[in-house]
């Protein structure tokens, strides 16, 4: 990690969470950074080509309709329903103070665009807001694929919100898109592995295998390695599994709340071990490792209580890499050669 | 028909009301900050204002008009702004997806006086006037606000079209790398050549980080020093040494990284060092009504420490030689004397202190056509809580504390840096002040301001005079140091020849690096990712 170098830092005003950064990935390619803050604030990063060709990073406050005053922000997802176009869905869920008593509102706002579009404009989206009540408080949003079976063939396959609550449920959310509405839906049919959970889930992440089919419980989570806890003191806020050493292994990268970023490593005799510590400015909410600056190469993104880091791999040790792979690719491959 | 006298009223005083609302006015509550400090400046007290709709019934709206508009966000809501561009106009924008706009025909573009804090036509654009409603013409609640509205703009929102060339300022860029601190910038004449210099120091400084630079005559022998602060508390004094001694020419020039056209013949020898109490916020020279020089340290919450030298030529010597002989090294300071010096500690009224922990700036020595007058305007912003200018029998000096007041006017943005300058070239100085956004205010001693607004933010800034060829005057000019140079954003370019290796197959060389060159964006990127992320060497 020692070859991240700083790129670019924004500042928030009021701190997020470990729920409030999302990534929008636009059609053509260039990606956009999404970033909520307790106090209402969210934002948009992004870096622009300059026509010189250099890079400017610009960071644009978006005002969402139908956050009202004294609500806050808990958790934020986008994705994109098209897969060639750009119509992003923007996710938000809020709380807020009741007026009259003092029970709590959660609410999750959906915005979307009218129809899909060439451009990107978020200000647009920000104005469209479908608005779904819950009943319950809201952790983390993020969406998946529902995939629907007919036969042996995916009949349809479309992208769902998936919210974990305080009422120890996953909840989905889907769009009827005849009246263009947002409802729950049963989720006993598609997801039996989200009923009623021993407590509220904090965190998932939902991976399909390529064709769909594979059922995770069927074969069971048996395989699996307990990492050692490295401190006692500091709460681990956020992992992301990316190959930052380009060597073709995954890495894991842990963000706590000592403003340390962790680097586990795969060895092959002792197992995951820490590999390398980065501190940072403030204590890490979340981390994300994509391609921000559209170079190909991917940035490692942290959200700290403070801003926002942009870190980027050193450029003469990207080159080095580079090198190694074309020789590796172009350099004949001794077994195929005959004598 | 009798109809009753209750009726008839009410018969005849709804079409009059509506007519006059209608048709001229009517008187409407302010809410929100987004105008401040035009309208409800203070947070407790709601303006109520007079809403004249006799003067837009033809939609003539001028430029620095407060007007009221119906949102084009939320068509129930009525919102009040202030005109910045007629149609035609050319507008650099705060933060609008382009950054100049022409205003088109039909339209105007609004902006609240409270910049950031403000839903206007940086958010949405040009609006049509079509919705105003109606022009804000006079405060009419609290008794105390009683006053007509004028229409006015700020010098740093006149559409570009309007600009004068004397907004338009000759830039220099020079680069370094390197953090700079914010106040290790000056500009002085610290050979002693007659020629002004830049002086800049970096975190990289080989003993201390500087915190602060002065350049001055602290000790009244003639000679200008250089003054260092150091965030250790510890505050010394240098004086560059011109080339005595052939032998002394090896410097190590941390101290002075930065003079492209002069060549570094001499050193900088330490000569006295004080300890403060608590961190050090800014240094300034200043001298008293017998032309004393003493040198001013800004502590926190507004309170300062004075210094006075005892110009004694021959502890100066003393000092001078010893330092000159024992070593080279010109900021190591292990040699410095403390020449007997006065010290003393000055408060400013603690009910005027908003935090007792506030970092504060001191300024001295402005020089003043009429300090009298100077000396009663400042008694009577004193009350003004936080921020005083003081004058002690002679030149005035100035304190700011960082929460943003200078002498009696309140500024929005998070000031750092307090310069003096003689801009207008009247004879007294003005004060410039520069805050972390790149809001530059210059105050001239009646209390006018004028503001500049630098585009990118700042992370030192000094203002003085220049000279750019030694024998042409020195011009007036404003420094900041931005951050620019430390954003490192930047795309990965693969090396292409290496690149092209890859398409060599069946090719020859040349063929294959037009293939490289030739490669879209798109699919230059997607292979670096896919060399990258998905091969295994």
């Amino acid at each position: 990690m020692e070859q991240f170098r700083d790129a670019h830092y924004f500042y928030i005003p009021s701190q997020g969470n470990i729920y409030t950064m999302t990534d929008l990935k636009l059609a053509n390619g260039s990606t956009k950074l999404l970033v909520a803050s307790l106090k209402r604030e969210i934002f948009c990063f992004e870096y622009q080509e300059s026509p010189t060709g250099s890079l400017v990073p610009t960071t644009k406050e978006v005002s969402f309709t139908y956050i009202p005053n004294g609500a806050e922000i808990i958790s934020l997802d986008a994705f994109n329903k098209s897969s060639i176009n750009n119509e992003f869905v923007i996710g938000i869920t809020i709380i807020k103070n009741s007026n009259d008593s003092d029970t709590l509102e959660t609410y999750l706002n959906i915005y979307s665009e009218w129809e899909e579009s060439e451009d990107f404009d978020i200000e647009n989206i920000a104005q469209n807001c479908l608005n779904v009540e819950l009943s319950f408080i809201p952790y983390k949003l993020l969406h998946t694929f529902l995939v629907t079976w007919q036969d042996e063939n995916i009949s349809s396959k479309e992208i769902v919100f998936i919210l974990s609550g305080s009422d120890c449920q996953v909840h989905i959310y889907r769009e009827h898109s005849s009246d263009h509405v947002y409802k729950e839906m049963e989720n006993k049919d598609y997801f039996p592995e989200f009923i009623k959970t021993p407590s509220p889930v904090v965190w998932i992440d939902i991976y399909y295998t390529d064709d769909y089919t594979d059922n995770v419980l069927e074969f069971g989570l048996s395989d699996y390695a307990t990492l050692p806890r490295l401190d006692s003191t500091s709460i681990l806020t956020c992992c992301e599994i990316a190959d930052i050493d380009f060597d073709g292994q995954k890495e894991i990268l842990i963000g706590n709340s000592a403003e340390e970023i962790m680097l586990l490593k795969r060895d092959k005799e002792r197992g995951w071990c820490l590999e390398e510590l980065k501190k940072i400015a403030a204590p890490i909410l979340s981390l994300r490792y994509l391609d921000i600056s559209g170079d190909g190469v991917k940035e490692l993104v942290v959200l700290s209580m403070k801003g926002v880091h942009v870190l980027q791999h050193d450029f003469n040790c990207l080159q080095n890499v580079l090198d190694s792979k074309i020789q590796s690719l172009t350099l004949p491959n001794i077994t195929d050669l005959k004598l | 028909m009798k109809i009753p006298t209750f009726f008839k009223s009410i018969f005849f005083g709804i079409p009059v009301g509506i007519t006059i609302i209608d048709c001229f006015g009517y008187v409407a509550r302010v809410d929100g900050i987004s105008m401040q400090p035009a309208l409800n400046p203070d947070r407790n007290q709601t303006d109520y204002v007079f809403l004249n709709r006799w003067a837009v019934k033809s939609y003539e709206i001028k430029r620095g008009d407060i007007i009221s508009l119906i949102s084009p966000k939320d068509p129930s809501q009525k919102i009040i702004k202030r005109v910045v561009g007629v149609e035609g106009d050319i507008i650099a924008t705060l933060g609008y997806k382009k950054e100049i706009v022409r205003v088109p025909e039909g339209h105007c573009w609004i902006e609240g006086d409270h910049m950031g804090h403000s839903m206007d036509s940086n958010n949405f654009g040009p609006v049509s006037i079509g919705l105003v409603t109606a022009k804000a013409s006079c405060i009419v609640w609290p008794p105390s606000r009683w006053q007509l509205i004028r229409s006015f703009l700020p010098d740093s929102r006149i559409p570009l079209n309007l600009m004068s060339k004397s907004f338009i300022v000759k830039r220099i860029e020079f680069e370094f790398t390197g953090n700079v601190v914010r106040n290790a910038l000056t500009l002085g004449d610290v050979d002693n050549d007659g020629c002004n210099e830049l002086i800049v120091g970096n975190q990289s400084g080989e003993l201390a980080i500087f915190k602060n630079i002065l350049l001055g005559d602290v000790d009244d022998d003639g000679m200008i020093e250089m003054v260092l602060g150091l965030t250790d508390r510890v505050v010394r004094s240098y004086r560059w040494i011109g080339n005595f001694h052939k032998s002394s020419m090896n410097i190590t020039d941390s101290n002075s990284p930065f003079e492209p056209t002069e060549k570094l013949l001499g050193k900088f020898v330490a000569l006295n060092k004080w300890e403060c109490a608590n961190q050090i916020g800014s240094i300034t020279l200043h001298h008293s009504w017998d032309g004393k020089a003493s040198l001013l340290i800004a502590q926190p919450g507004g309170t300062f420490m004075r210094i006075k030298c005892i110009s004694d030529e021959s502890i100066n010597q003393a000092g001078l030689e010893s330092s000159a002989q024992s070593t080279q090294s010109n900021s190591s300071g292990s040699q410095c004397e403390n020449i007997p010096g006065s010290v003393d500690y000055q408060f400013l009224g603690i009910s005027r202190m908003r935090n007792q922990n506030i970092s504060t700036e001191i300024l001295g020595d402005l020089k003043s056509s009429q300090s009298d007058s100077y000396d009663n305007s400042i008694k009577s912003s004193s009350t003004n809580k936080g921020e005083t200018c003081k004058s002690t029998k002679g030149r005035p000096y100035a304190v700011a504390t960082l929460d943003g007041t200078i002498m009696a006017i309140a500024v929005d943005h998070q000031v750092f840096a307090l310069t003096k300058l003689d801009v207008t070239g009247n004879g007294s100085d003005d004060i410039v002040v520069c805050s972390w956004d790149g809001q530059t205010y210059i105050l001239d001693q009646e209390k006018n301001s004028v503001r500049f607004h630098l585009d990118e933010p700042v992370q030192a800034f000094d203002s003085g005079y220049y000279n750019i060829r030694p024998n042409e005057p020195a011009v007036t000019c404003l420094v900041y140091v931005t951050f620019k140079n430390t954003l490192i954003c930047k795309k990965f370019e693969p090396n292409l020849e290496k690149l092209s290796e890859l398409f060599e197959e069946g090719r020859k060389p040349e063929e294959a690096m037009e293939i490289v060159k030739n490669m879209d964006k798109k699919t230059k990127r997607e292979l670096v990712e896919y060399l990258l992320y998905n091969v295994k060497s």
